[in-house]
């Protein structure tokens, strides 16, 4: 455990545990990208940096990311269209584009895998 | 009755396209600073040289992109015709400089320097009459006797090298870019260096008054959140304008 992060922890009195398990609730695209101004982003911004900073784009496919963040847009953006400002059914049209997303991740680095069998 | 006016370029002046002073400022750093380092970076030496050395590579590399851009066949500089046998007898001194092994480039660079001072006596300045550059009334900036020599050389004005070097500048579209693969060119590459402190006095002190710091604070969530924006061009076009609107709100 790191120095400093002890050190806050014992002074307010926080359980690293509960740091961590609300820290990692708040990490999510649907949440983020459907309340801009909302003050709880900063675990989804410190997500967005970490991308940068390990550079992923060895890891990614790119292609796949284009396609899919694509369709997380349009489905936020019609969410909107058709239910105002109900962020609620935005997140939701939001988390199954994710889901889809990671299903296709996990298809294409399965056939990655199998190609060499 | 029509008359017959002769237009002439003013080889003098420069013109400062916006988006680079709105990068300066952004980037915290005078227009004439940033131009100057530019300029002390262009050398014989490291235009010859295959080894790499921060700045000076990417500088001279510029000044070498913006000729072949121009797509001239190469003619003897018409500066350097009265002196060139001196010139070709310099020029092969200073590549077999490039060539030694033993010193460094810091090292060769200073002795291509009084190689070059030779030269600069002797030509003519057919295209840099004068080693100082006005940007405005109070604001100069210093050619380098490197830096007029490869402008005689290659027979180009140092307006043109400069205002190459400062149309390459936008700092959008380097930002739009940098999570996605490729390096970035030179001309940006040599600009962002000197943005983060390269070739710069390191006691230089920079103030930001709070409109300042919400506006970099703003602008590096910007940058995170745009990874859903997939269209380069896109997020160039949101980042010039949230650039540009700064630059215009402080600068009113």
């Amino acid at each position: 455990m790191p120095e400093d992060f002890t050190t806050l922890c014992t002074i307010y009195q926080i359980n690293p545990e509960t740091f961590i398990q609300a820290f990692i609730e708040e990490v999510s695209f649907p949440t983020f990208y459907s309340r801009p101004t909302a003050t709880d982003r900063w675990a989804t911004f410190f997500f967005l940096n970490l991308l940068r900073k390990v550079d992923v784009s060895i890891h990614i496919n790119q292609e796949l990311e284009d396609e899919y963040v694509n369709k997380f847009n349009t489905a936020l953006q019609s969410s909107f269209d058709r239910n105002g400002s109900d962020k609620t059914a935005a997140q939701s049209a939001g988390r199954r584009v994710m889901k889809d997303w990671m299903k296709a991740v996990v298809a294409e680095r399965a056939r990655y895998l199998t190609d060499y069998l | 009755m029509e008359t017959n006016v002769q237009q002439t370029v003013n080889h003098q002046l420069i013109e400062i396209p916006l988006e680079f002073r709105v990068a300066c400022f952004i980037s915290k750093i005078e227009v004439a600073e940033a131009l100057q380092i530019f300029i002390n970076h262009v050398t014989l030496y490291d235009t010859l040289s295959t080894e790499y050395v921060e700045g000076y590579s990417e500088a001279s590399g510029i000044h070498e992109t913006y000729v072949q851009s121009k797509g001239l066949t190469p003619v003897p500089g018409r500066g350097l015709t009265g002196c060139n046998e001196l010139f070709v007898r310099s020029l092969s001194e200073v590549i077999k400089l490039t060539k030694a092994q033993k010193s460094t480039a810091a090292v060769k660079r200073k002795k291509s320097r009084s190689i070059v001072k030779v030269v600069f006596k002797a030509m003519k300045r057919v295209h840099t009459p004068s080693p100082t550059i006005y940007l405005d009334e109070e604001t100069t900036i210093h050619l380098s006797e490197d830096f007029c020599l490869m402008c005689e050389i290659q027979n180009i004005y140092p307006k043109e090298c400069l205002e190459y070097f400062m149309n390459s500048i936008s700092l959008a579209d380097g930002h739009a870019r940098r999570d996605l693969q490729g390096a970035a060119d030179l001309p940006l590459s040599l600009f962002l260096k000197i943005g983060s402190g390269f070739g710069r006095d390191p006691h230089t002190r920079v103030n930001l008054n709070d409109t300042e710091i919400d506006f970099f604070a703003e602008m590096n969530e910007k940058l995170l959140e745009l990874r859903t924006v997939r269209n380069v061009e896109q997020r160039t076009n949101i980042l010039r304008e949230f650039y540009l609107s700064h630059y215009l709100n402080m600068n009113h």
